[in-house]
């Protein structure tokens, strides 16, 4: 392996690394792009023991979840929930909003960052996507197990009423799933034609069939890259950032439109936004730092690329606080009857636990932890990994309690007469356990997918890295375009 | 042509004309939508079994819960009294529900008895009434107001508004929360309500109800289903009155009963000891109670200065309340 330092004619460390992040800033030759290869290789064929231990509770939790929904939910019906007349929405609403919010980080990541042209993107763009797409499909799922009637879903398309915010997000929803999955799934192709021909068929043969059938025939061809970053991706990075928007935006009018004292805002959409992007990105530092830590991908994902994700965390934390004490002032300086009742229990009421741990530990402590994270040296990288993860699930639990503060103390506070009694919501097992299944089918997918696609998208990669000069000799994406007679050249 | 090659030449047509397929299946895909729906109306079922004595709008189709029960030219309309509503004292101070509520549910079977699960008890540390699991069905609930420090409490009830320009009909996604044409009112279409609960967040007056499970008064004490001769069932297949809803997960609410397309006042109106309640059709500017008294709307709303509640939201209430302390 040479260093930058031997190639004094062409030194690719000075004139591009600013912008590419490469770990090490080394010039590889063929064989270190191989075992950097095969590392990614490693996590994504192979399941490890420890990975099926921590799998197993999952399902276990999974399965009490299910049982719970399937056994009592739909046969009894919502009563098995502490809803009740008042307090009619609790925490499956809680749960769609806080799923469709995380799954803004992909917009975030993939198409914001590309086109800001941020090439620290490209290593973590998969692992991004993947949220996504989970978190959205968590997001419908949270609806459906909140409707009374499940067998009439698709009422929903039959007689949509064009007026309803439900409808609108039902639309948007689908606009953004579709867009996602297009976004994810076309730069995988490469990926998938790779493992189609190069795993061993003996050990791999199941795969094979899988990558055949998902890799649309890909020949490599110059034309089919073009199909791919010119026609594809390049034109739908403008369409999916508006739909994305979009998305949060209506999830916070089916509140704002509605006649309630603390949920008639005209700021709940961008507010609503900003806290998606900031508990994506969330779930994106806790991704990173776990997958990079466990499977030891630093030399795809360094520490330079969680930094520069936990930047982008902060800024939108910042932007998310802003929003917050804007939601706060206003009512609270004119203490209207309604309003104050809400802010009082967020404030000193029973809620008040709650609210302030989703203000503090949420949000405040992150941002100045995210600062200090910024600015660690590489030599405490334990410390950055291990502070990182606890950091961003707490304001990711932050965040789901903040979306709880929103539905629930709305709901619970008077209509007609200020000395109408304080009704109470409080969780009963059935939900909580509900909710607990879908976080653990939330890791449990994405576990798997994991285990269905290289995490990290290797052939854009290595591409990069030939572009800028950091690779000796052939990476194997060449030499697998090479094989398939492709007329890729530069 | 032999039947080998007719295939060839199918399939070569097939291969040629894909574009004219996915029309087809586009087309296919359009009539299914098309078609769908209309199975799940529940209007065919009805349509024979139309009471006698009753005049029908027979130029619509009866694709509606309740459609057969309208009166053309009619705008139904509720006027309570303050004044005289004294809350039903002598009965809440035991526990139970005021007359008007306890009617309404007895007419339209609607849960009434959570007992067992809805808690209340009083909370020392913030010094209120603390309510677990409200799920009784009170299309009708009366609620102790008082305005200001000084001022003497008095008793509100509080049916749905009946609002000319409902909100809970703007948000529902399946239009299950609909008002028809004619007498305006505003209706709950259970046969379609898929139990989203986005109108009783968007009803700025909190008066629907969510069937959290199966309605139980259609099973006796044993839990078996109660049979064909049962007031229950009758009522039920009668849509009379309205919202007597069987199946859990779907919406209800005060929808003015329909008993007044049979000549009578609604179970609330009828039962208030007071006199209270005031129902009649607004088109005709008179409205009733149930002692017999009779009094023109515009007038009385002038003299009492009468008010619709919540007049801010710009839903149009069909009910008007008569202030308590004008008296
Ligand atoms: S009072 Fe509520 S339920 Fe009744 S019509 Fe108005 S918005 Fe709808
Ligand atoms: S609960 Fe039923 S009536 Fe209410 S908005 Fe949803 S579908 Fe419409
Ligand atoms: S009008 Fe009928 S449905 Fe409405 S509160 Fe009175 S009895 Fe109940």
């Amino acid at each position: 392996m040479a260093t930058a330092n031997e190639h004094t004619d062409f030194n690719p460390v000075k004139t591009n690394l600013e912008h590419l992040y490469i770990p090490n800033g080394e010039v590889m030759d063929e064989q270190e792009v191989m075992r950097r290869r095969k590392i990614v290789e490693k996590a994504f064929l192979t399941i490890r023991p420890a990975e099926i231990l921590a799998m197993l509770p999952l399902i276990v939790v999974m399965w009490v979840g299910f049982g719970h929904y399937v056994a009592l939910q739909e046969i009894v019906g919502l009563k098995v929930t502490a809803l009740s007349q008042k307090v009619f929405w609790g925490m499956y609403i809680t749960n769609f909003v806080f799923w469709i919010g995380v799954s803004h980080v992909g917009m975030l990541i993939s198409a914001v960052m590309r086109i800001l042209n941020a090439k620290f993107r490209t290593p973590i763009t998969r692992l991004a996507e993947e949220v996504t797409i989970v978190s959205l499909l968590m997001g419908a799922g949270s609806v459906l197990i909140d409707m009374g009637r499940l067998d009439r879903a698709l009422h929903i398309a039959w007689y949509a009423n064009m007026t309803s915010p439900l409808v609108w997000d039902v639309i948007s929803i689908s606009f953004y799933l579709t867009g996602s999955l297009i976004f994810f799934y076309t730069p995988i192709i490469p990926d998938f034609a790779y493992y189609r021909d190069n795993l061993n068929p003996k050990v791999h043969g199941m795969r094979i069939k899988i990558y055949k059938i998902l890799a649309l025939n890909w020949r490599g061809t110059q034309e089919q890259y073009e199909i791919i970053e010119d026609k594809i991706m390049s034109r739908l990075k403008w369409f999916i950032l508006p739909i994305a928007v979009s998305v949060h935006t209506v999830v916070s009018w089916i509140f704002a439109v509605m006649w309630r004292a603390g949920w008639n805002s005209t700021i709940f959409g961008p507010y609503f936004v900003s806290g998606a992007i900031y508990s994506g990105t969330s779930a994106l530092v806790t991704i990173l730092a776990l997958v990079t830590w466990y499977y030891g991908f630093e030399d795809y994902i360094s520490m330079t690329h969680i930094k520069l994700v936990i930047k982008l965390w902060v800024t939108v934390d910042f932007v998310y606080m802003y929003f917050t004490l804007n939601e706060i002032i206003v009512p609270a300086y004119k203490r209207e009857g309604r309003e104050f009742s809400v802010l009082y229990q967020k404030f000193y009421g029973d809620m008040a636990t709650v609210y302030w741990f989703v203000i503090i530990v949420g949000a405040v402590i992150p941002f100045f932890v995210g600062i200090w994270l910024y600015n660690m040296k590489e030599k405490n990288k334990n410390w950055f990994y291990l502070i990182a993860i606890i950091t961003s699930l707490l304001s990711n639990i932050g965040s789901w309690f903040e979306r709880y503060t929103i539905v629930v103390p709305t709901l619970r506070s008077f209509v007609v007469s200020p000395i109408e009694p304080l009704y109470v919501y409080l969780p009963i097992a059935g939900e909580i356990w509900i909710t607990l299944a879908q976080v653990a089918f939330f890791i449990f997918f994405y576990w798997f997918l994991n285990k269905l696609i290289p995490h990290i998208p290797l052939w854009e990669v290595e591409l990069e890295w030939e572009k800028y000069g950091l690779v000796k000799g052939e990476t194997p994406t060449r030499k697998h375009l090479n094989s398939m007679g492709s007329d890729l050249k530069e | 042509m032999s039947k080998a090659s007719s295939f060839v030449k199918w399939s070569e047509n097939l291969t040629v004309k894909r574009r004219t397929f996915i029309k087809g299946l586009a087309f296919v895909g359009a009539s299914a939508y098309a078609i769908a729906p209309l199975p799940r109306r529940d209007g065919f079922i009805f349509k024979n079994r139309l009471p006698q004595g009753i005049t029908v709008d027979h130029s619509r189709d009866y694709s509606r819960r309740y459609d057969k029960w309208r009166i053309p030219n009619t705008v139904w309309g509720m006027v309570i009294d303050l004044a005289k509503c004294d809350g039903c004292n002598d009965l809440t101070s035991k526990g139970n529900p005021p007359r008007c509520t306890a009617a309404c549910q007895e007419g339209h079977h609607a849960p009434s008895d959570y007992k067992q699960n809805s808690k209340s008890y009083f909370d020392n540390e913030h010094q209120t009434q603390v309510q677990l699991n409200q799920r009784v069905h009170e299309y009708i609930k009366v609620f102790k107001v008082q305005d200001n420090p000084w001022s003497n409490s008095y008793f509100f009830p509080r049916p749905c508004q009946q609002c000319i320009d409902p909100p809970c009909v703007h948000v529902c996604p399946v239009q299950a929360a609909w008002q028809r044409t004619g007498d305006r009112l505003t209706l709950v279409d259970q046969e379609r309500c898929i139990g989203c609960r986005l109108c009783m967040a968007g009803c700025p007056y909190e008066v629907r109800f969510f069937h959290w499970e199966d309605n139980y008064k259609f099973y006796d004490s044993n839990g078996k289903p109660l049979g064909p001769d049962s007031r229950i069932v009758k009522d039920f297949e009668m849509q009379m009155p309205f919202e007597i809803v069987k199946q859990k997960g779907v919406i209800a609410k005060c929808d003015f009963c329909g008993n007044q397309f049979l000549g009578k006042l609604p179970h609330c109106v009828a039962s208030c000891h007071k006199g209270a309640l005031y129902f009649g059709n607004l088109l005709e500017n008179s409205v009733t109670n149930n002692m017999g008294e009779t009094i023109l709307v515009d007038k009385t709303i002038q003299e009492r200065k009468g008010f619709r509640w919540k007049e801010e939201e710009g839903t149009r209430p069909r009910v008007f309340y008569l202030p308590a302390n004008t008296k």
